[in-house]
């Protein structure tokens, strides 16, 4: 991984400030009670509190992904593996990894800057460094962590293929295991011809493999360009939004590139369908949330996407499963 | 507090200045006089400019006087929510209070759900009196004053303006409904929908009433039309029900993050109605304050 390059332009420091942003608003989500997570606390260094529409669409992200996660880990009994790009703060690993989740391998890439702030923060939290286990090893100048189930990686996306997954198989990436691949705000930040590439490879190189994006969307309405613009006042280039502008688009990444299924929604349709009632209304309790037509218009610009690719037939059926419980279309 | 005292103090607040905490407790206090005059349905007469939610947004306020006519030029009836969201909720509603203590009779201010001591505490405006003032003592004079805030205005008999909508306690306009629209403002948002008779929002977001309702209402009391606020509408204003009730949105580029134009409501002599459509001030003249950061998304 010797000729991994250190890119330190100014518009990359400003996307490892989006991971800051991200992790203080699930911590302020976290702390009104929203979603549970007893390790985010560790990773956030100036608290803050945000207001009750963003407190509501991190939690409906938060829920939204896991759903699918677990459903994927739960397909029958194997092990799998998961691949979270641009993992920054994420505490994914450690929440299901305290709920006895298990994985053959847990993987996280970020580029140096955030791994090596990941690896401090883990090391000086026994409940973090516990979870990962005893036979963790620190590497390429403490910016990486090799355990028995989970590996933190340090690197630049754009070289997924050529410089990232050589170095993943050598720490026990497996092609013949089903993976997940995961984008949080993540691709939407790279150029479609970077992100195309990781979306191809995962089709084309597994046996078995999932993708969960995570992003904005719909960049030409008033509300959109408005986003954009402001975005770019903090210096944030959504440089992916305008290939993937809506959720059909959202589709056809993953169907024109060797998925054999794809869906997309955005967080109102989770929201409004895919969260039971009793949650939501647990939720309304605890803030008060009255500016429902503000509320519509962002989470119209988030979608969560997902597809799979399966080698063998048999296998749809259980990939189909990992799909929300829609409790609209239910009579309680 | 003298003439020209109110009219340095206007001019400052205009400047988007603050004045001092001594001076906001002067203001309240002789505002407490004339709002307690007021009725919870207060009368007005036209020509008057009906505006809608403006929290906080101090220069898209600027770009509606520069639509709609400086006060006391034109008379003004805001629906509330004057404070919450934007940056500037404290110099926003001090200028509008002491336009109203300056000129009372030209300038109406009713409550909205965001006058409340609660939701102020949530959505921003405890906050910035903190941050401005080092102290809550300015948050609490401007509540003291929110209690005395009419709920709803009439003008010339005909058009009746609330912050949010009409609630079940009420059908009559005679009707002593204080309580029930305190509590309806406080903590329930009232929304026209396409339903008849009376809902709850699905999303518990508070009641929903419906044409019916709306029919009802105009019949009963005699009115022409319901001007109400508290919905952001895209466009500006929304009309619904056979233009029997109409939603006005004067907070342009709301939350500096949603892209809509705002509106306000221009009724001449006659109760001839005209619409100002407006757009938010210039980035260059709005100038994002240096330590509040942009607004937020989902990164």
């Amino acid at each position: 991984m010797t000729s991994r390059k250190l890119n330190t332009s100014n518009q990359d420091d400003v996307i490892r400030g989006t991971d800051e942003d991200a992790v203080t608003s699930k911590l302020s989500a976290v702390n009104m009670g929203y979603i549970k997570d007893e390790y985010v606390k560790w990773f956030v260094r100036r608290p803050a509190r945000r207001s009750p529409i963003i407190n509501r669409g991190t939690y409906v992200r938060n829920i939204g992904l896991d759903t699918l996660i677990i459903k994927f880990l739960e397909i029958d009994d194997v092990k799998k593996q998961i691949v979270s790009l641009g993992a920054g703060s994420d505490t994914r690993y450690f929440h299901l990894k305290s709920l006895s989740r298990k994985f053959h391998k847990y993987f996280e890439i970020d580029f140096p800057e955030i791994t090596a702030k990941k690896v401090l923060t883990i090391r000086k939290h026994k409940e973090l460094s516990d979870l990962i286990g005893d036979d963790a090893k620190l590497g390429k100048d403490n910016t990486e962590i090799y355990a028995s189930d989970y590996c933190l990686l340090s690197g630049d996306l754009r070289g997924f293929v050529q410089e990232m997954v050589p170095w993943m198989e050598s720490n026990g990436f497996d092609r013949s295991i089903p993976t997940l691949f995961l984008s949080e705000c993540v691709m939407i930040y790279m150029d479609s011809n970077d992100s195309n590439k990781i979306v191809e490879w995962a089709a084309s190189n597994l046996i078995t493999s999932m993708f969960i994006v995570y992003e904005q969307i719909l960049p030409n309405d008033v509300f959109g360009s408005t986003m954009l613009q402001n975005l770019r006042l903090r210096n944030i280039e959504l440089r992916g939004i305008h290939a993937y502008p809506d959720l059909e688009s959202q589709k056809e990444r993953f169907l024109s590139r060797g998925w054999i299924h794809a869906e997309a929604v955005d967080i109102n349709k989770v929201h409004d369908s895919y969260i039971d009632p009793k949650e939501l209304a647990r939720i309304s309790r605890l803030e008060f949330l009255d500016e429902f037509e503000e509320w519509h218009l962002l989470a119209a610009h988030y979608c969560i996407a997902w597809a799979y690719k399966v080698t063998d037939e048999s296998q749809k059926l259980l990939y189909n499963k990992v799909q929300f419980y829609d409790y609209k279309n239910v009579t309680h | 507090m003298g003439q020209s005292d109110l009219d340095e103090q206007i001019e400052k607040l205009r400047n988007c200045e603050l004045i001092s905490e001594e001076e906001v407790r002067e203001l309240c206090r002789k505002a407490r006089e004339i709002l307690i005059e007021e009725s919870n349905v207060q009368r007005v007469n036209a020509p008057v400019t009906v505006c809608g939610d403006i929290h906080g947004q101090f220069y898209d306020l600027k770009e509606l006087f520069k639509v709609g006519g400086d006060c006391p030029k034109t008379n003004y009836l805001f629906l509330g929510d004057f404070v919450d969201r934007g940056f500037y909720s404290v110099e926003t509603f001090l200028l509008l209070l002491s336009l109203k203590v300056r000129y009372p009779d030209r300038i109406t201010l009713i409550r909205g759900n965001h006058e409340s001591r609660q939701i102020t505490q949530v959505y921003g405006f405890y906050d910035e009196c903190l941050r401005k003032y080092g102290s809550v003592n300015v948050w609490r004079h401007c509540c003291e004053i929110f209690d005395y805030m009419s709920l709803s205005a009439i003008v010339d008999d005909k058009i009746f303006c609330v912050h949010g909508g009409l609630s079940p306690a009420i059908s009559s306009l005679d009707q002593v409904f204080i309580t029930h629209m305190f509590i309806c403002l406080r903590i329930l948002p009232l929304n026209p929908d396409e339903i008849e008779g009376w809902g709850l929002s699905p999303r518990g977001a508070g009641y929903l009433f419906g044409g019916d309702i709306v029919a009802q209402f105009i019949h009963t009391n005699n009115l022409e039309l319901i001007a109400r606020a508290h919905q952001l509408v895209m466009e500006g204003y929304k009309l619904m029900f056979n233009n029997t009730i109409v939603t006005v949105w004067s907070a342009p580029n709301y939350c500096y993050r949603c892209g809509n134009v705002a509106a306000i409501l221009k009724l001449d002599e006659n109760l001839v109605r005209e619409y100002k459509i407006f757009d938010a001030a210039p980035q260059e003249v709005r100038g994002l304050p240096a330590k509040k950061p942009a607004p937020d998304y989902f990164l």
